[in-house]
């Protein structure tokens, strides 16, 4: 069971940070905060359902097809809702990625429908036996594709001439310029990329949790909440801050489980392990790290990336 | 010898506030020019705006046959203007091997040549290619931006202030390092508060006072002038 819990935990944190992913990403190469990057999730989700309409076949199939939408959907993004506007207060970013997020709910509400929709398993729905325990197939393939999408996040970014073109610009805008970098069309593919990180997650977690239009604005404040208990512009942080809000989500609950208070579980036991003292007891934590370490756990080493 | 980069009635601004007038100053394949000036006199505005980062400005720029007017600062770089910036701008979080390689746009054998050129001419950075920007001491982080800025193979390198904030020994050595560029075949237009140091290794100068040039000439002509003796030579 604990592992069962575990994986789970773990499954959701992964998909997560994809997304706290993105949304650094945007961070780090515009200073701007993309908040359409929740709707992003949700949009990835219905990509998978609509290409399974069409094509029936496993997640896993899907994930080529949506990595390619969401590409194109987050260049579209910047082109619509940064660039115009990349020259004014930071606010206008702000409102406009806010808008854009709300063009994208209601746009999939007209064309799928407010009700919420299950896109198909990477690859089946079945469980499978370790040590005694009964373990959800999805479980071990979520975490598996989300630790191949950082691994070749990792990569593209450390091993390859565009990644450091990208990271160089995320670093210092003008610099990059000034050795010949087209710093506007690196920032065009961070909002790509960015989108297709978030888009998978929503492939990944459209089968477990369902998907529907309005999904986006709960996925941003995980975003944010991840990236601030972390450290803004730290991806490693990101990582981390994601984790810890799927473990809040996903194990705190099943503590009573975990230390064998089943069978003796009161109302009080209830209360205190449910999903709403979860949550309560997550927004304490960020409080607590907004007080007393204001830049996040890995804060220090972002100021020196900045 | 026809000039490689030749400015004539540039003035830039910001807003209302007018940094440079009326400039005009060439430099010529494989020489070193100087711009001297006290703090707040343009330098790096001129050098900022040959690159096109900043101020609004008007004039004319030419680099070699092509005009700079309405070319972006990343197409600047791609011509062959080579900058090393004020304040060094290595990047912090990359590797000094990553700052270098971030530069190049040419060919794998290409890049490799220029990193062997970089080496041999700042050996200091080859052992200390797996360190981040940050983590190099501010003479350290001058080679990097200037071998940086030879990774994007320029035929005119811009060099801002290399020898702020380093010690005497250490800027000696950056200027010992100009003019071995120089050898290597790079025209170098080098803003300088340090006279002495710069009129050392220069072929012309121009001396800025309040975003004007004032006087220029050869470093003879510039060390004998009574506004460059007054102000920048101890009388």
């Amino acid at each position: 069971m604990a592992l069962q819990i575990l994986l789970n935990a773990l499954a959701l944190g992964a998909a997560y940070a994809l997304l706290a992913f993105g949304f650094v990403l945007i961070v780090n190469a515009t200073s701007a905060v993309n908040f359409a990057q929740g709707d992003m999730v949700m949009a990835g989700g219905y990509v998978a359902i609509a290409v399974a309409s069409i094509a029936p076949m496993p997640g896993i199939a899907l994930l080529p097809f949506v990595l390619v939408a969401m590409i194109v959907v987050g260049l579209l993004s910047s082109l619509v809702a940064y660039f115009p506007l990349k020259s004014r207060p930071p606010v206008s970013v702000f409102v406009s990625t806010i808008a854009l997020g709300i063009i994208l709910q209601n746009t999939v509400n007209v064309l799928a429908g407010a009700a919420p929709r299950a896109a198909p398993a990477l690859f089946g729905d079945g469980q499978l036996a370790m040590g005694g325990a009964s373990i959800a197939i999805q479980s071990i393939a979520v975490i598996g594709v989300a630790a191949l999408l950082i691994a070749g996040q990792w990569w593209l970014f450390a091993r390859t001439a565009i990644g450091r073109a990208l990271r160089a610009t995320a670093q210092d805008r003008v610099m990059a310029e000034a050795l010949g970098i087209r710093a506007n069309r690196m920032i065009a593919l961070t909002f790509g990329l960015a989108a297709a990180l978030s888009g998978a997650a929503g492939l990944l977690l459209a089968n477990t949790f369902f998907v529907s239009p309005s999904d986006g604005t709960n996925y941003i404040i995980k975003a944010y909440i991840s990236v601030t208990i972390g450290g803004w512009g730290s991806l490693t942080g990101a990582a981390l801050g994601a984790l810890l809000v799927a473990l809040f989500e996903v194990a705190y609950p099943q503590i009573p489980i975990l230390i064998g208070l089943t069978e003796s579980s009161t109302a009080v036991t209830q209360v205190v392990f449910s999903q709403t003292t979860g949550t309560i007891l997550l927004y304490v934590a960020v409080l607590i790290i907004l007080f007393v370490r204001p830049q996040g756990i890995f804060g220090e080493l972002a100021q020196r990336r900045a | 010898m026809t000039a490689l980069l030749n400015i004539e009635g540039l003035s830039a601004r910001y807003g209302e506030r007018i940094m440079l007038h009326d400039i005009a100053l060439s430099v010529k394949a494989g020489e070193i020019v100087a711009v001297l000036g006290a703090n707040g006199a343009g330098k790096t505005t001129l050098l900022n705006a040959i690159m096109g980062i900043g101020a609004t400005v008007t004039g004319t720029l030419r680099f070699g046959s092509t005009s700079l007017t309405d070319v972006s600062t990343a197409d600047r770089a791609r011509a062959g203007l080579g900058f090393s910036p004020e304040g060094r701008r290595v990047f912090p979080g990359m590797t000094v091997r990553e700052n270098l390689l971030v530069a190049s746009r040419a060919d794998a054998a290409k890049t490799s040549r220029r990193l062997h050129e970089v080496h041999a001419l700042f050996p200091d950075l080859a052992g200390k290619h797996a360190a981040l920007g940050w983590q190099l001491s501010g003479g350290q982080q001058q080679m990097l931006a200037i071998g940086r800025a030879m990774m994007t193979g320029p035929r005119l390198l811009l060099l801002d202030e290399p020898s702020l904030g380093l010690s005497p020994l250490l800027a000696g050595e950056v200027m010992g390092k100009i003019v071995a560029l120089q050898k290597l075949g790079v025209a170098v237009l080098l803003a300088e508060q340090n006279v002495v140091r710069a009129l050392a290794i220069a072929d012309r100068g121009y001396v800025l006072e309040l975003g004007r040039i004032v006087t220029e000439g050869s470093p003879d002509i510039l060390r004998a002038d009574r506004r460059v003796r007054q102000a920048f030579l101890g009388g």
